[in-house]
């Protein structure tokens, strides 16, 4: 168990790091999450998946 | 040494220093240098008590060795020693089989530095064994309440741990869909970049979440039951004491 949660943090960590550089260096080099926000999240249908999940979530805890 | 004093406790005093005497003698002879030498021949303390205590007996004695025999070509001091315990163990010069009571012993061993209990009556004296029986009747008054609490106890974990595993697979999902919507923006590659950035923080956090509720799942279970069991185990059974 221990040695599983050690990986599991390690990899974590690792990714977690590795997107806040990325995230940093798109900030750096002109990136914008308002302007990600209107061009692709609003119309990519992601928000709404994200909505459902939500109240099916609130569904079965209702349940 | 201490060990094999807590092992011989229940022996006749004088008797037993005079084996520990022989003992500690061997030792001293031998020096500091080959100290773990001879430990590693003689076997175990519990042994080396088996041997002494079946040779106080009258018994044929127990061979305390355990281990091979030395290869040719080593130091002689150790194997004389070794020699020495054996005569004074097994004059017949029988190789007799390891005690099977050593490993008895083993299991009902004090725990090391824990003191002697002085034995002034000279011989080994029984003692009691506390027994531990069941109560039938405090059992089944234990089971209603205890599946009355442990059931929604195990319940509420369960929902818990299913609801973080819920959000942890989500943020998986999230994450994933997230770097591939990266691909899919045709604009600056700064917003791409951000999106994957973005996508790897949430798959991370949702492989810890994740994770975590698999690990709250299996040890409040756990812990619950275990519990419970303990709690039956003090409550429903009484400790007898048998001689």
């Amino acid at each position: 168990m221990k040695k599983v949660w050690k990986i599991v943090l390690i990899i974590s960590l690792i990714l977690a790091i590795a997107g806040c550089a990325i995230m940093g260096v798109a900030a750096f080099t002109g990136g914008s999450f308002t302007r990600l926000y209107d061009t692709v999240i609003s119309k990519s249908g992601i928000l709404e998946q994200i909505n459902e999940m939500l109240s099916y979530i609130q569904f079965c805890i209702q349940w | 040494m201490i060990e094999l004093r807590n092992y011989l406790a229940n022996v006749d005093p004088q008797a037993r220093e005079e084996a520990i005497s022989r003992y500690e003698a061997m030792f001293d002879e031998t020096g500091e240098e080959k100290e773990n030498e001879v430990i590693a021949r003689l076997g175990s303390p519990a042994r080396v008590a088996v041997a002494i205590m079946r040779e106080l007996d009258g018994r044929p004695p127990a061979n305390p060795k355990p281990n091979p025999a030395p290869e040719a070509g080593e130091d002689e001091s150790p194997e004389a020693i070794e020699e020495s315990i054996e005569e004074d163990n097994n004059p017949d010069g029988e190789d007799t089989p390891a005690a099977p009571e050593a490993e008895e012993l083993e299991k009902e061993a004090p725990a090391e530095g824990v003191q002697e209990q002085p034995d002034d009556s000279g011989a080994a004296s029984a003692q009691p064994v506390p027994e531990k029986r069941l109560r039938p009747f405090l059992l089944v008054l234990y089971i209603i309440p205890a599946v009355v609490i442990g059931i929604p106890l195990i319940a509420l974990a369960l929902a818990v741990s299913i609801a973080f595993f819920v959000g942890g697979v989500a943020a998986l999902a999230g994450g994933v869909q997230a770097f591939i919507l990266g691909f899919s923006v045709s604009g600056l590659i700064a917003d791409s970049l951000l999106l994957f950035g973005g996508g790897l923080v949430i798959f991370a956090l949702g492989l810890f979440v994740t994770w975590f509720s698999i690990w709250l799942c299996a040890s409040s279970l756990r812990g619950i039951a275990g519990g419970i069991f303990s709690l039956g185990r003090r409550a429903c059974y009484k400790e007898v004491r048998s001689s």
